[in-house]
C-alpha cells in the first residue's frame, strides 16, 4: 500500500483544472490515499468558500474529501506528531537562508520563506510513512531538492548576498532525505497513460498528442511548477518531437 | 510608485516585515488608481488625495516615534479610503487592492517563498496567487531539479502504470 502526501498547492492545481475526478482510479492503482494534513484546509475550503471567486472549485475539493478521494487523517496522536514535526522543520527551513550578512543575535534576518501547510505536509510524509509528497509550488521542492540552487534564486532575485546555515540545512535535509516529489503534471501524465483520459479521444488525427501538451499547459498555468521545456520533454517522450505551435 | 513598491517588496523580503510588506501593497494600489482619469476626476478625489498624504505622513512620524501600533492604523486608514473611493466612482478599487496583493505575493515566490507563505504575508489567496504566478515566466527561469524521466519514473512505479 502506498499514500501520497498532498500539499494545498497540487489540490488546487487539479481543483482548478476539474481533475479531482482522476484520483479515485489512481487511488485504487496505488492502493492507498491522498492525504492532505489538518492545516491545508483551512486554505483549500474554509477561505475561498468565503469568497466567490474560487468557491465553486472549494465544493470540489469538499465532494472529493466526502467520496474519500483525499483524506484528511483524524488520529490525534498523528495530528499532535505531526504538529510537532511541522514546528521543527519550520524551525529549521526559515533559518537557512540571511539575505545579507546575518547578525549575532538577530535570527529575524533569516528568510521565513517557508509556511505551515508546506512544513505539515512535508511532516506527515514521514508519520504515514508515506515518502512520496504531491506538491506544485516550487520553493519546499527546491528546498527538499536542490537548496543551493533556492540560494542562487534568492541572490539573484533580490539583489543581495546570501548566507546560509549549514546547520540548519543539514537538519532539514536529513528530515527529508527520503521524501520524494511528484506533481500534479506528474499524475495527470500517468493518468493519461493508464488510459484514464480515453473519454477525450476523437479522430483527429493529434488528438492523443493535443490532449497531453493540453493538459500540461493547464495545470502550469494553474501554477503547478513545471516549466515551459519540461512539458516540451514530455510531450517528445510521448510521441516524439515538440511542434512548434505546441511551445 | 511602481518602482517604489518593487524596491520594497525586495527589501521586506530581505527584514521579512510585515508593515513593508503593507507599505508595498499600498503603493503599488495608488499607483494603478493614480494611472486612471476617473479616479482624479471624481468629485471625492481632493478629499481622497488629502486622507491618503496626511495618514501616509502621520505614518511616517508614528514610526519615527517608534509607535508601530499607530503607524499601522495610519495604513488601514489608507487602506480605507482606497475601498471607500470605490464606493463614489465604482470602479472596483476593492479589486485594485487585492491584485496589489496578488501582484506582490507573485514576486515573494518568484524571490524564493513558498506559496503559502507569499500569500500569507500579503494577505492573498493561494488560489489567486498560484493562478498569477502560473501565467509568469517565473519557473522557466530556474533550473530543473529532477529530470522529467525520473520523475515520470517514479509516479509510474507508484500508481503502477506501464511504461508505454
Amino acid at each position: 500500500m502506498t499514500d501520497i502526501v498532498c500539499d494545498a498547492s497540487s489540490i488546487i492545481s487539479l481543483a482548478t483544472n476539474c481533475l479531482l475526478w482522476l484520483l479515485p482510479s489512481l487511488r485504487e492503482r496505488m492502493r492507498g490515499d491522498f492525504i492532505i494534513p489538518p492545516s491545508v484546509r483551512r486554505e483549500l475550503i474554509d477561505k475561498p468558500l468565503k469568497s466567490t471567486r474560487y468557491r465553486f472549485e472549494a465544493i470540489r475539493v469538499v465532494r472529493a474529501l466526502e467520496q474519500g478521494d483525499i483524506v484528511i487523517p483524524e488520529d490525534p496522536e498523528l495530528k499532535t506528531n505531526v504538529a510537532v514535526d511541522a514546528e521543527q522543520l519550520l524551525s529549521w527551513g526559515n533559518s537557512i537562508f540571511a539575505i545579507g550578512r546575518p547578525r549575532k543575535g538577530r535570527s529575524g534576518r533569516y528568510a521565513k520563506i517557508f509556511h505551515l501547510g508546506e512544513a505539515e505536509a512535508v511532516a506527515m510524509t514521514r508519520h504515514m510513512n508515506a515518502n512520496v509528497l504531491l506538491i506544485d509550488e516550487k520553493t519546499t521542492r527546491f528546498l527538499i531538492e536542490d537548496p543551493l540552487e533556492l540560494e542562487r534564486i534568492i541572490e539573484r532575485r533580490t539583489k543581495a548576498k546570501v548566507y546560509v546555515n549549514e546547520h540548519s540545512l543539514q537538519q532539514f535535509l536529513d528530515y527529508t532525505k527520503n521524501v520524494q516529489i511528484i506533481r500534479s503534471a506528474e499524475v495527470a501524465l500517468v493518468a493519461y497513460e493508464a488510459g484514464l483520459f480515453r473519454a477525450f479521444r476523437s479522430d483527429g488525427i493529434d488528438q492523443e498528442r493535443n490532449i497531453v501538451s493540453g493538459v500540461l499547459h493547464a495545470i502550469r498555468n494553474s501554477g503547478c511548477a513545471i516549466g515551459s521545456g519540461e512539458i516540451d520533454d514530455y510531450v517528445s517522450l510521448e510521441f516524439g518531437e515538440v511542434r512548434a505551435d505546441e511551445t | 510608485m511602481r518602482d517604489l513598491s518593487s524596491r520594497l517588496v525586495r527589501e521586506a523580503s530581505r527584514i521579512h516585515d510585515q508593515d513593508l510588506i503593507s507599505l508595498t501593497i499600498i503603493s503599488y494600489s495608488l499607483s494603478k488608481i493614480l494611472q486612471k482619469r476617473y479616479f482624479r476626476e471624481g468629485r471625492r478625489w481632493p478629499s481622497f488625495l488629502g486622507r491618503v498624504m496626511d495618514n501616509l505622513a502621520r505614518a511616517s512620524e508614528r514610526l519615527q516615534s517608534g509607535d508601530i501600533k499607530g503607524m499601522r492604523e495610519s495604513f488601514r486608514t489608507v487602506f480605507n479610503a482606497m475601498v471607500e473611493l470605490d464606493a463614489e466612482v465604482g470602479h472596483h478599487v476593492n479589486w485594485v487592492i487585492e491584485k496589489a496583493k496578488i501582484k506582490k505575493a507573485s514576486t515573494l515566490y518568484a524571490i524564493g517563498f513558498s506559496i503559502g507563505m507569499s500569500a500569507k504575508l500579503t494577505g492573498a489567496s493561494m488560489w489567486e496567487v498560484m493562478d498569477y504566478a502560473g501565467k509568469t515566466k517565473i519557473v522557466d527561469e530556474e533550473k530543473v531539479t529532477r529530470s522529467v524521466t525520473s520523475r515520470l519514473e517514479l509516479a509510474r512505479k507508484v500508481f503502477r502504470v506501464e511504461e508505454r
